[in-house]
């Protein structure tokens, strides 16, 4: 159980342990031996050869674990995953990432990686679609698509030979997040599955999870229609703006992108893996017992919530005996 | 400071507008408070920050309504208590000062005079023998201490207890601290982070809601600290 900052009563806490100690005994007895932490033994088969990776030593003719973390095992390669790690990123993987500098033809984004991320203008969709050189005047109006602190939705492409990591954000559901909030969790917590946008109808909302721990909650955004304007129309821009400055999120919908932001918040304080469907339950539990939207994060939700998710994952688990 | 784009700053003023924050809370709706008393800090730090908070934590805390400096003599006139006050932060999400006086209102609340026997008179300049119990401690009364409610103005509407995205869009900032009688013991307006001017009636109305707010915070704190207390006992 990690240091939750939260003021447990004396039966919260028994509660909670007791969810906790259930999920335990229910993860897989595969996994069971593969997490280990710092100086721990890690059972290699010394006759074979193995390459010994990242987070290993060899102390006293042992291989010996230098982090906190979970033994893999990919053919000859044993190495230990950190799990509060920095994002790793693989190509193909959906960011979120927020724009830290505008470069020459280049935007600079803040991804929770070693370094900055970066996104070329020519990776980037133009807006009327055609595909064509970038001109000098693109160059120019690079600001006009993302500025500094903006919030962008992006695809991992490729590394680069001196290990920087490229971006690109080619079909219209990638660009620039407006209307909503981002909250930042560990970005373990976020497997890969299918899907990382999910546009939850019933609530008119867009959920990203972003494989480096952004997510992204906010109004649901039809078209990635332009916000970029080809020529430098200073008018229509600020026209824009000013429709934006008078209609806000309707009431309604706040409340559901708050529900589902605490939830988020819920689920990664209890350190349970996301996803849309976990997150949607979440939400459903709390609308069905009537609790208000800021108490979602007080102690009581959260050992719900645990208990909640050993009931489920033991029923799972019942279900495929 | 945490960066935040338009769009994003557009959607938490829209939300300060409608009564719902980022978080649901409403807007003069305070984070839930944690007391854990007896623990001692060590550390120091050093920030620009710092001077201004200790600036403010004084103006607020000294003015004659806080703390009552009888309780702290010793000696009319010769000998008496000094208090120094170590603030650590260990993370801040928004909100510093306002956190920073509630620590320091249950610090001093678990804080013990220890009880001094004077020796007989002495005559004139010389300094009277002091002998400081180790064993008897007074409680130190804490009951005129203020706390101190920051509001923030976005929009045409005050929010407390702001977290660092909310920080960055304030339009003016002005830090009340008022004790449990209602009493105002003093005001600090933020002006170095970008805050507007303020017309008067303004800081009047902000006066009356910190007021309303201080009531259910003194209340909270006192609760709590006392919680703590008895949880330390055990």
């Amino acid at each position: 159980m990690r240091g939750l900052q939260l003021p447990l009563s004396q039966t919260q806490r028994t509660r909670l342990q007791r969810a906790f100690e259930k999920l335990q005994s229910l993860s897989s007895k595969a996994n069971s031996d593969a997490s280990v932490t710092v100086a721990d033994t890690i059972p290699v088969n010394y006759e074979d050869a193995f390459l010994k990776g990242h987070g290993t030593t060899e102390l006293n003719g042992e291989l010996v674990a230098t982090v906190c973390g979970v033994v893999e095992r990919i053919n000859k390669l044993v190495y230990v995953r950190g799990l509060r790690a920095r994002y790793k990123p693989e190509v193909g993987d959906i960011v979120v990432g927020r724009v830290v500098e505008v470069a020459q033809k280049r935007w600079r984004l803040e991804i929770n990686f070693s370094q900055d991320a970066i996104l070329m203008l020519s990776s980037m969709n133009m807006p009327d679609g055609i595909q064509r050189r970038r001109t000098a005047l693109d160059e120019l109006n690079m600001r006009s698509i993302f500025e500094e602190n903006d919030v962008v939705c992006a695809e991992v492409r490729n590394f680069q030979h001196d290990g920087s990591l490229q971006l690109q954000a080619r079909s219209q559901k990638y660009g620039k997040l407006e209307k909503g909030q981002l909250l930042i969790i560990d970005p373990y917590l976020v497997k890969k599955s299918k899907s990382h946008f999910h546009h939850l109808e019933q609530f008119g909302i867009d959920l990203i999870l972003g494989r480096n721990g952004f997510i992204w909650v906010g109004e649901h955004v039809e078209t990635r229609d332009s916000m970029v304007v080809d020529k430098p129309n200073s008018s229509e821009q600020s026209m824009v703006l000013e429709e934006r400055n008078q209609t806000h999120t309707p009431l309604e919908m706040r409340q559901n992108i708050c529900r589902v932001a605490n939830a988020v918040r819920v689920l990664s304080t209890l350190g349970f893996s996301m996803d849309a469907d976990l997150i949607m339950e979440t939400v459903e539990l709390s609308s069905s017992l009537k609790i208000d939207i800021h108490d979602m994060l007080g102690s009581e939700f959260h050992v719900l919530v645990a208990e909640r998710e050993a009931e489920r994952r033991s029923l799972m688990g019942k279900r495929r005996r | 400071m945490v960066g935040l784009s338009a769009g994003e700053k557009h959607f938490i003023q829209g939300g300060i507008a409608q009564d719902l924050r980022l978080d649901g809370r409403k807007r003069l709706t305070y984070q839930p408070i944690y007391v854990e008393t007896g623990i001692i800090p060590q550390g120091r730090g050093s920030d620009e920050l710092l001077t201004e908070l200790s600036v403010a934590l004084e103006r607020c805390l000294l003015g004659g309504a806080g703390i009552d400096p009888t309780s702290l003599v010793v000696v009319e006139g010769k000998v008496c208590w000094d208090i120094y006050v170590d603030g650590l932060v260990i993370s801040s999400d928004g909100n510093l000062l306002d956190a920073l006086a509630a620590a320091i209102k249950a610090a001093l609340r678990n804080t013990g005079i220890p009880k001094v026997d004077v020796a007989a008179e002495m005559a004139g300049d010389e300094q009277p023998e002091v002998n400081i119990s180790d064993e008897e401690f007074l409680q130190f009364d804490t009951s005129g201490i203020p706390v101190i409610v920051t509001l923030k103005r976005v929009g045409k509407c005050y929010i407390v207890d702001a977290t660092v995205e909310e920080e960055s869009q304030m339009s003016s900032v002005v830090s009340i601290s008022v004790n449990r009688k209602g009493h105002v013991c003093g005001l600090t307006k933020w002006g170095g982070w970008g805050g507007a001017g303020l017309d008067p009636c303004i800081i009047l109305d902000m006066i009356s809601v910190a007021k309303h707010v201080s009531e259910q915070l003194i209340n909270k704190l006192d609760s709590e600290t006392a919680a703590a207390e008895a949880t330390e006992e055990e």
